[in-house]
C-alpha cells in the first residue's frame, strides 16, 4: 500500500470537495475509519496467504456498498441512514464510498503489485502502470496495456498484458502487519512502516493538510449564499 | 530527470507492434517482476521507485489537482466559471516552457517561482482589506474574492508544488536565487533501523537542504515546446508531450473527473439531500 498517510492526503481533498455542508470533524473521523478499514485484510493474511489487497481491496465490495446505499435511501420506505443522521448521513455515506474507491482502492491499483480487482469473482491481481505520450516521431505511445507481449495470459491466440500480477497464490503485498509471504504471524523480521516514499507521496500528504488548513482559514461566506 | 534511452525510443518507433497507424505499443519495462526463492513474485525495488514518471508533472495531472482544489475550497463560489479560472491558474506556470524559447533554462523557472503567487496574494490581501473600496469586491463580489484566493492556491500548490515534489524540480525563488529544487526521498519507520528520513538534510553547511537539479544554466527540463537545451525553435527534433506519466497520474485524473461530475450534477437548491455518485 502506499502508506495510509498518502491515502489520507488524497482522501482529505476528495472529502472537502464532496462533503459540502456536511463537512465537519465527525464526518472526517468517520471517513478516516472508512479509509483504514481495507487494510484490515492484512489480518486474514496471517492465515490466508494473499488476502491482503484482495479481500477488502476489491471493487466487488464497493459495488455491494453502493447498492446497499441506493437500496436504503431510495427503495426502502424508511431509510435507516436518513433516520439515524438525516441528509448529513446520506452525504457522508456517499462521500465515504467515493473516498474508499478513488483515494484507496484505485490508488493501490497503481502501486506495487496492485489490487485483486474483482476478488472473489476472479482471483487476479492487476496493476496499473505505464505512460501515455504523444511524440512527433512515434505518435501516441502508451505502455499501460500491452497487446501481444511476451508475458500475460493467452487470449484466443494473442497475449494481452493488462498488468496482471498473479493470483493470491503468487502475490503477497508486504504490510507492517504481515511483512513476509506465507501464513502465520512473522517473528523476528523487519517491519517497515512507510510514511511516504518519493516526492509525490509526500506531496499528496501535504496537499491534504493544505486543504484542511485552508478550509479552516477561509472566512465565512456571506449570509445570502449557501453551501450545497 | 530520466531521459529515455534511445533503444526504447526506437522500439516505439517502428519495431514495436503497431495496432493501427500512429499508435505504437512498445514492450513493457523488462524484468518487471522476478520470482524470489519461494517462487513468489516480488517487485524490483528499482521498478516501483520510478513510478513518479519522468520530467515535469504532465499538465493534465496538474489540471486534475487544481480541479480537486477548486472543488474542495471554492465552497458556495463553486460554478463552471470559477472552476475554469482555478484550473487555468493551476496550469499557467507550465507556460514558462514558451519563455524558455527566448530565455535560457526558463522552463520550470520563469513562472515556477513563488514570487508570482506571493505577489498576487499580497495584491489581493491589500485590495480586500487595506483599501477603502475593494476593486475585486466591487467588480465580482464575494465570488471574486474567494475565486481569486483559490486560484492563487492552485497556482502555488498544483502548478509549482507538483514540480517541486517531482523529478524535474522547480526554481522556486527565480530570479532572486537561481536554483532548481526537487524534493525526493522517503520517510519510513523500520523496526530494525528506526526512523529513516531522506527528503531533507538538517544541519551541516546549510540549515536545511533538499535535492537540487541545478540552475537555469545547467538544468533543462524537456518539454514539447522546447525539447532540447538552449533557446530558439528547433526543427527536425522529436517532441514528446507526456499526457500521463504514471499509474497514479491516471488515478488522479479519474478522481478529479469523478469529483467534478458529482459536484456539477448536484442541484444547488437541494441542500444536502442527495448525491448521485
Amino acid at each position: 500500500m502506499p502508506a495510509s498517510t498518502v491515502h489520507a492526503g488524497i482522501a482529505l481533498v476528495v472529502a472537502a470537495a464532496l462533503l459540502g455542508a456536511a463537512y465537519d470533524r465527525r464526518a472526517l473521523a468517520l471517513l478516516a475509519v472508512v479509509l483504514v478499514f481495507p487494510e484490515l485484510d492484512a489480518i486474514p493474511g496471517w492465515w490466508l496467504p494473499g488476502a491482503h489487497r484482495a479481500m477488502f481491496h476489491t471493487l466487488v465490495l464497493a459495488g455491494l456498498a453502493a447498492a446497499a446505499i441506493v437500496w436504503d435511501t431510495r427503495h426502502r420506505e424508511t431509510s435507516w441512514l436518513r433516520e439515524r443522521g438525516g441528509d448529513w448521513a446520506v452525504r457522508v455515506a456517499w462521500t465515504g464510498l467515493v473516498v474508499h474507491v478513488f483515494a484507496h482502492v484505485l490508488l493501490d491499483y497503481a502501486h506495487l503489485s496492485g489490487i485483486n480487482l474483482v476478488y472473489p469473482i476472479g482471483d487476479q491481481f492487476f496493476r496499473l502502470e505505464g505512460e501515455l505520450v504523444y511524440s512527433t516521431a512515434d505518435g501516441f505511445v502508451q505502455t499501460f496495456v500491452d497487446l501481444g507481449g511476451e508475458e500475460g495470459q493467452e487470449v484466443g491466440g494473442t497475449t494481452i498484458d493488462l498488468g496482471q500480477q498473479g493470483s493470491t497464490e503468487d502475490v503477497h503485498v508486504a504490510t507492517p502487519a504481515d511483512p513476509e509471504a506465507g501464513g502465520g504471524i512473522d517473528q523476528d523480521t523487519e517491519r517497515r512502516v512507510p510514511i511516504a516514499v518519493d516526492g509525490w507521496q509526500l506531496y499528496a500528504i501535504l496537499l491534504g493538510l493544505f486543504t484542511v488548513g485552508a478550509k479552516r482559514l477561509q472566512g465565512e461566506p456571506p449570509a445570502d449564499t449557501h453551501e450545497e | 530527470m530520466r531521459l529515455r534511452s534511445p533503444e526504447r525510443t526506437r522500439r516505439g518507433f517502428g519495431v514495436g507492434r503497431t495496432l493501427w497507424p500512429s499508435i505504437a505499443l512498445p514492450g513493457r519495462t523488462p524484468n518487471r517482476r522476478r520470482r524470489n526463492d519461494s517462487g513468489r513474485f516480488t517487485l524490483r525495488r528499482a521498478y516501483w521507485r520510478q513510478s513518479t514518471g519522468t520530467g515535469m508533472a504532465p499538465t493534465l495531472v496538474v489540471a486534475a489537482v487544481a480541479a480537486l482544489l477548486a472543488a474542495a475550497l471554492l465552497g458556495p463560489a463553486f460554478d463552471r466559471r470559477s472552476v475554469a479560472v482555478v484550473v487555468l491558474a493551476g496550469v499557467l506556470p507550465d507556460l514558462d516552457a514558451v519563455v524558455s524559447l527566448a530565455i535560457h533554462g526558463a522552463t520550470n523557472a520563469a513562472f515556477h517561482t513563488l514570487l508570482i503567487p506571493g505577489t498576487a496574494a499580497l495584491a489581493v490581501y491589500w485590495d480586500t482589506t487595506r483599501r477603502e473600496h475593494s476593486w475585486l469586491h466591487q467588480r465580482y463580489g464575494w465570488w471574486g474574492i474567494r475565486t481569486a484566493w483559490v486560484a492563487i492556491a492552485a497556482y502555488a500548490v498544483a502548478g509549482i508544488g507538483m514540480d517541486l515534489f517531482g523529478p524535474a524540480g522547480a526554481n522556486v525563488l527565480y530570479p532572486l536565487h537561481d536554483r532548481f529544487y526537487a524534493v525526493s526521498g522517503e520517510l519510513i519507520y523500520s523496526t530494525r533501523d528506526g526512523w529513516i528520513q531522506t527528503y531533507a538534510t538538517l544541519g551541516g553547511e546549510n540549515l536545511l537542504s533538499v535535492g537540487s537539479t541545478g540552475t537555469t544554466a545547467t538544468h533543462h527540463v524537456a518539454t514539447w515546446v522546447n525539447p532540447t537545451p538552449g533557446t530558439g525553435i528547433e526543427s527536425g527534433v522529436e517532441r514528446r508531450a507526456t499526457i500521463v506519466g504514471a499509474g497514479w497520474h491516471v488515478i488522479l485524473v479519474v478522481t478529479a473527473a469523478a469529483v467534478l461530475a458529482i459536484r456539477f450534477r448536484r442541484q444547488p437548491e437541494d441542500g444536502t439531500t442527495e448525491v448521485t455518485a
